[in-house]
């Protein structure tokens, strides 16, 4: 993969499992990595784990992804700091794939939706102007296998990843022109706390006896598919979403 | 009389359909113009025995370039379109339940499929139906209720105003075009259907995208 030396990364809620491997492969590639989160010792963590490793340059970012004008604050002054973000990581999520219909209620749905679409919507919206003035840039989605086959619960958040779908192809469309690509990653069952906390321990072991590598993505694994956007190789490529969801076993005819 | 839910049915789709449906016998009932989500579920709850809800969902949309959709803007088009089928399909799912079944149809549009210079609210707005469609068809099956979505290119936001005026079938798609899919889904013909999505665009999505 080619070396991200010169460029400014930013990755939300990169103080969780996969945002923290995002943050850390990037940084390894050279560019500067701003590591968003809105618990500001998750985000320091890894700022610290990055700087004290030798492997790159980061910063924190503390800030509600919700909060649009507080995001644009926030990206003014990083950019101030370190000069224009030219990769954006919407990571930032939260979970709610065991809720029933029945029995989300308007806050539960508004919260997802506000964290997942429109803290993904206002997030590019920041960073879109430095972008196209820089005539570069990369911006990577993260949605769920589940915006595709959908689930039998959560479908507050998988429609609100499906929002992100639209998004992506809409944009990838609209940014096109200025050199700036568009793409999601749809990660699948990860061993990831906010997925550890939903399904338990032996929640995940069962999941892993289900897909056909009998095991589940280590967060390295999943990061090999952001990276593969944000290479120099993959310029042509936008407004798609790599599936990295496994196939399970029963699924293979 | 079987009762029919239209979400913004005073919108031209939405008239469309509800004439279609009047009709075939359908009792057509739909929710106070700009109504919250609260409002939407008294709407449902005294319309009573409702077999089919389509979620038409005709937000105002206006093409604006990415940095001009302000979080206002935002948020009308979200509630308009994926707040409010969602507590519309919340309301009437056991409503459904106890009359032993029932159809949701979701009108969508084409642009989360083929990408939409000018339109990432609308977009992404619409771009939830189709995962809502995928998971509400698992999850109330077993309720008898079958879920569907019709991408209608046609109105706003369309194909043709992205160059699709000469769709591969020759001629614009009309309203009318909407209303018939939405008919045979409704009939017998959707009986066994669930879960899936139908673009109703002469073709044109299947072009390059």
């Amino acid at each position: 993969m080619s070396d991200l030396g010169g460029q400014i990364a930013l990755i939300t809620g990169a103080g969780g499992t996969l945002g923290s491997s995002h943050a850390r492969a990037i940084a390894a590639k050279g560019a500067h990595v701003i590591v968003h989160d809105i618990d500001e010792g998750a985000a320091q963590s890894v700022v610290e784990n990055i700087l004290e490793g030798a492997q790159g340059s980061a910063s924190p970012m503390v800030c509600d992804i919700t909060n649009g004008s507080a995001v644009k604050a926030e990206v003014s002054k990083a950019v101030n700091d370190h000069g224009e973000i030219t990769i954006l990581i919407n990571n930032a999520g939260i979970t709610g794939n065991n809720a029933l219909l029945k029995d989300i209620d308007e806050a539960f749905f508004d919260r997802m939706f506000d964290i997942h679409v429109k803290g993904a919507f206002f997030a590019i919206q920041s960073v879109i102007g430095g972008m196209k003035s820089v005539g570069r840039g990369r911006i990577v989605n993260t949605i769920s296998g589940r915006a595709h086959s959908g689930a039998v619960s959560g479908s507050h958040y998988n429609g609100a990843k499906g929002a992100i779908v639209g998004l992506t192809r809409a944009l990838a469309t609209e940014f096109a022109p200025f050199g700036i690509t568009v793409n999601a990653i749809a990660p699948g069952v990860t061993p990831s706390g906010m997925t550890r906390a939903r399904l338990g321990e032996d929640g995940l072991a069962a999941r892993a006896k289900q897909l056909v590598s009998d095991r589940l993505p280590t967060p390295e694994e999943i990061t090999s598919g952001v990276m593969f956007f944000l290479a120099e190789e993959a310029a042509i490529v936008t407004g798609r979403v790599l599936n990295m969801q496994q196939p399970r076993k029963a699924e293979v005819v | 009389m079987t009762s029919v839910f239209i979400t913004d049915a005073d919108k031209p789709m939405g008239k469309a359909i509800a004439k279609r449906l009047q009709s075939e016998g359908y009792e057509v009932f739909t929710h106070p113009a700009n109504g919250d989500a609260a409002s939407l579920k008294e709407a449902i709850k005294t319309a009573g025995a409702i077999a089919l809800l389509i979620n038409n969902a005709e937000p105002v949309f206006e093409r604006l370039v990415f940095e001009e959709i302000d979080e206002i803007t935002f948020a009308n088009m979200m509630n308009g379109v994926a707040r409010m089928a969602f507590f519309a399909v919340q309301a009437v799912h056991p409503v459904m339940t106890k009359n032993g079944g029932g159809k949701i149809i979701n009108i969508a549009s084409s642009a989360p499929v083929r990408g939409m210079a000018g339109g990432a609210h609308f977009t992404a707005a619409k771009g939830s139906l189709y995962s809502f469609t995928r998971s509400w068809a698992q999850e109330l099956a077993p309720d008898n209720i079958r879920v569907n979505l019709v991408a209608a290119d046609v109105t706003t936001g369309t194909a043709a105003e992205d160059g699709g005026s000469e769709t591969p079938l020759g001629r614009p798609v009309k309203i009318d075009d909407i209303v018939e899919t939405v008919a045979f889904l409704a009939g017998e013909g959707g009986d066994m259907i669930s879960g899936q999505e139908i673009i109703v665009d002469g073709g044109f999505t299947r072009v390059g995208f």
